[in-house]
């Protein structure tokens, strides 16, 4: 059993800014009470927070963490494989190495989530993998190997093909996509009906279908798209086929609320900070105030390494600073980054029964000059500044 | 004529957070003292509990020459050939781009601005102002320094065209070749510069400025590049700053011995190749406790110029005082691209380039509220205003 005594602690789920005791045990949450140590003894193993903010570790919900690495450019590249633009039979877990320094960084900023996915450069770039990010090995690390869809609809695409093959503009872009998921309906049905009645034959095995009809069985699609009418073309083609999607980077998000509202979508936005080019040039941490006061829940992302994992909480507080409130700050890179992914059962906010993952901060954690000073994943002290 | 009044004053050259009044004339800083007599006609601004700082410097950037919008824009790497000493940032500057507008709302006024690190030589930098009218209005020094580079940039740009240089070696051997031919240029120019017959050499012309002090800003991450650029400068006696200086905290004693002016940044971001393996933001600390003459730059867009003070803030989390930072944004950035006549510190005298903070520029929550160029007014934050930065697009 292990006690953090003396939290300033915000769980996510109710406690705001209130001293309380955290128990864990077998690297969940057991208890969260006022006086621990008497309630269950002092033989247990004690971390004193001094009274220091205390919340859930982040969740990354959208990064190449382990997928494109740091420091290398060939050898530790392995997110974008520019080789067909419709590869929904990739998984980024494949590609995850656990001694790329980037899981050093996310420690470092609180992150003890991440959803490592491949990279922007396809329509349909594979599936994206959950893990924690301390751990020797992926198996040690993950938590759901293939979680999502990753599909793109951003010019990143159609540079990558520019000049080889489709698509080369947006009308490419969406239809590519489209037949893509209309084959893997079709697929979809063909092998429902053998596995429902033998006399079927299932349809000739075909590995991009095959994996990627399991959208039609609910696996989760996260749809990159940064210019609004990217978004709405994401929006019209997750209605059509009926896909249980996330809006992914949006960063015109904050120029046309009233249609994320209408459509009810679920918004993982960012980066919001770094460079500008034409698809980001509306790229502005104002995004998470417009989205509040559109009463648009949404959950934060790196983007990592487009915007530095470590900086995950920087990445708030520039958010804050134009007017996101603190609590909805904190919601997007914690409970609202764990139910966008469907992770919430585990993470996301420290109540009992959930998975023992604490950040202890040396100051305010929306400002500049705080740090994670104690991270544990599942219990354990995985980093100490 | 203009005084700021009761403000909190951090001039860079000497005054820190002391009350004082500054007095602008014709667009230059005429007094600063306490209790200046205001006289008839003369605007007042009450700066009472605000902190006033001179206009933030950025040494490096490569603003008006990148695009924001379109690659119709990309101005900043001529890699036809790795050595153009001839051309002029000036040249390729939109100098209307909106992110000008968003350095003035961020307390940025001058920028030292230019070409890329593709070529061995690239170019020079120009200094300009943030805002004004027109080009003209805005230039502090049309060229104010040289631009060259060595490690992996220029060796992967032309290397995977198959041309020189493809290694390091290469790129020391043109950087050398061209100081040698521009040193031999220079000579018979003294000598022979009025003979209408003398043999004109566009791009000699331009870099055998170096000759006459002429500064260079060499790009050098690792630790082996920037020794290869302190010793080639040596070899031709250049003024010189190492620009980015990612590895310069490994070999400090280097840097120190050689005197060398350094430009760190951009850090905030990640480790994206090899010579940036050991980017570090400790970096500033161990500098300033060695007493290496330094500033910090954004190499917007890479940082880009609104996150200038995140990126300072952060060198402070790390060690570097509050008070080295916010010189290295100013007075040694301006410094070490020899515009410090003119901008960089509240000095009588120095151009009326002024920002009025609501509180100081390093806290988390810090906002540029006045910001003021050649004792202009040009950007006063608004109760309730917008806070995009990029609303003008």
């Amino acid at each position: 059993m292990l006690i953090i005594r003396n939290c300033n602690l915000i769980n996510m789920a109710g406690i705001y800014e209130e001293k309380k005791d955290l128990v864990a045990e077998n690297g969940k949450i057991l208890d969260i009470c006022d006086d621990a140590e008497s309630k269950y003894g002092k033989e247990h193993t004690v971390i004193d927070a001094c009274g220091c903010y205390v919340t859930p570790g982040f969740v990354e919900p959208h990064c190449q963490l382990g997928v494109r690495e740091q420091i290398y450019r060939f050898e530790g590249d392995d997110a974008d494989e520019t080789t067909d633009p419709i590869l929904p039979q990739l998984r980024a877990l494949d590609a995850i190495n656990p001694s790329d320094e980037g899981f050093q960084m996310a420690l470092s900023g609180g992150v003890t989530t991440a959803v490592a996915c491949p990279g922007n450069a396809n329509l349909i770039g594979g599936t994206c993998a959950a893990v924690k990010t301390a751990g020797k090995t992926v198996s040690e690390l993950v938590m759901v190997p293939e979680l999502a869809f990753l599909m793109c609809l951003t010019d990143t695409v159609k540079n990558t093909y520019e000049g080889k093959r489709s698509p080369k503009t947006r009308l490419a872009s969406a239809a590519l996509i489209r037949e893509a998921l209309i084959k893997a309906k079709n697929y979809h049905t063909l092998w429902k009906r053998a596995q429902e009645d033998p006399k079927y034959e299932p349809p000739k095995f075909d590995m991009k279908l095959h994996s990627l009809m399991r959208v039609f069985d609910g696996m989760p699609v996260k749809i990159t798209a940064k210019r609004s009418h990217d978004i709405t073309t994401a929006i019209r083609i997750a209605e059509e086929f009926g896909l249980n999607y996330t809006l992914e980077d949006a960063t015109e998000s904050w120029l046309i609320p009233e249609v994320l509202k209408k459509h009810n979508v679920k918004c993982v936005v960012g980066p919001s900070y770094g460079e500008k080019n034409n698809e980001n040039r509306y790229r502005d941490p104002i995004v998470g105030s417009v989205l509040e006061q559109n009463e648009i829940p949404f959950a934060a992302s790196t983007g990592h390494p487009d915007m530095n994992i470590d900086l995950a909480a920087i990445q708030l507080t520039l958010m804050y600073k134009k007017g996101l409130s603190p609590k909805a700050a904190l919601e997007a890179a914690t409970i609202n980054a764990a139910r966008f992914c469907g992770l919430e059962q585990r993470v996301g906010s420290l109540e009992p029964g959930k998975d023992a993952d604490i950040v202890i901060w040396d100051g305010y954690p929306l400002d500049y000059y705080s740090s994670a000073a104690t991270v544990l994943i599942e219990g354990k002290v995985v980093y100490q500044k | 004529m203009l005084l700021i009044k009761n403000g909190t004053l951090i001039t860079m050259t000497g005054i820190y957070k002391q009350t004082g009044d500054i007095l602008i004339e014709n667009g230059k800083i005429s007094r600063i003292g306490n209790d200046l007599p205001v006289s008839e006609g003369c605007k007042v601004i009450d700066a009472a509990g605000k902190v006033v700082t001179p206009g933030l410097v950025d040494a490096h950037c490569h603003i008006g020459l990148w695009g924001t919008v379109s690659s119709a824009e990309m101005d900043g790497n001529e890699y036809t050939s790795p050595a153009l000493p001839g051309l002029r940032g000036i040249d390729a500057l939109k100098w209307n781009d909106p992110t000008f507008n968003v350095a003035v709302r961020h307390g940025v006024t001058t920028v030292v601005t230019g070409p890329g690190s593709a070529n061995i030589i690239g170019g020079t930098f120009t200094a300009v102002k943030t805002a004004g009218k027109d080009l003209d209005s805005r230039v502090v020094k049309q060229e104010t320094c040289m631009k060259m580079a060595l490690g992996e940039n220029p060796k992967f740009c032309f290397g995977k065209q198959n041309k020189a240089p493809k290694t390091r070696m290469m790129n020391a051997a043109i950087m050398r070749e061209q100081l040698f031919k521009a040193a031999e240029y220079h000579e018979k120019y003294k000598k022979h510069g009025d003979d209408p017959e003398f043999p004109y050499d566009f791009h000699m012309h331009s870099l055998m400025r170096l000759f006459d002090g002429m500064r260079v800003k060499i790009h050098a991450h690792q630790a082996d590049d920037i020794q290869t650029a302190i010793r080639i400068a040596n070899e031709f006696g250049l003024r010189y700053s190492v620009d980015h200086c990612t590895e310069g905290y490994l070999i400090v004693d280097e840097l120190a011995k050689n005197h060398v002016q350094c430009l760190l940044g951009p850090t905030v971001g990640g480790k994206s190749k090899m010579e940036l393996s050991h980017r570090s933001f400790d970096a500033g600390r161990i500098l300033e406790e060695a007493g290496v003459t330094f500033g910090l730059i954004t190499d917007a867009p890479f940082v880009p110029i609104e996150g200038q003070l995140l990126q300072a803030a952060l060198y402070v989390k790390s060690g570097l005082s509050r008070e080295m930072a916010l010189k290295c944004l100013s007075i040694n950035n301006a410094i070490i691209t020899d515009i410090d006549s003119r901008v960089g510190s509240l000095e009588p005298g120095k151009d009326a380039d002024v920002v009025i903070w609501d509180v100081e520029p390093l806290d988390t929550m810090a906002q540029a509220g006045i910001v003021i160029i050649d004792g202009q007014v040009v950007y006063e934050r608004k109760a309730g205003e917008s806070n995009v930065d990029y609303q003008e697009l």
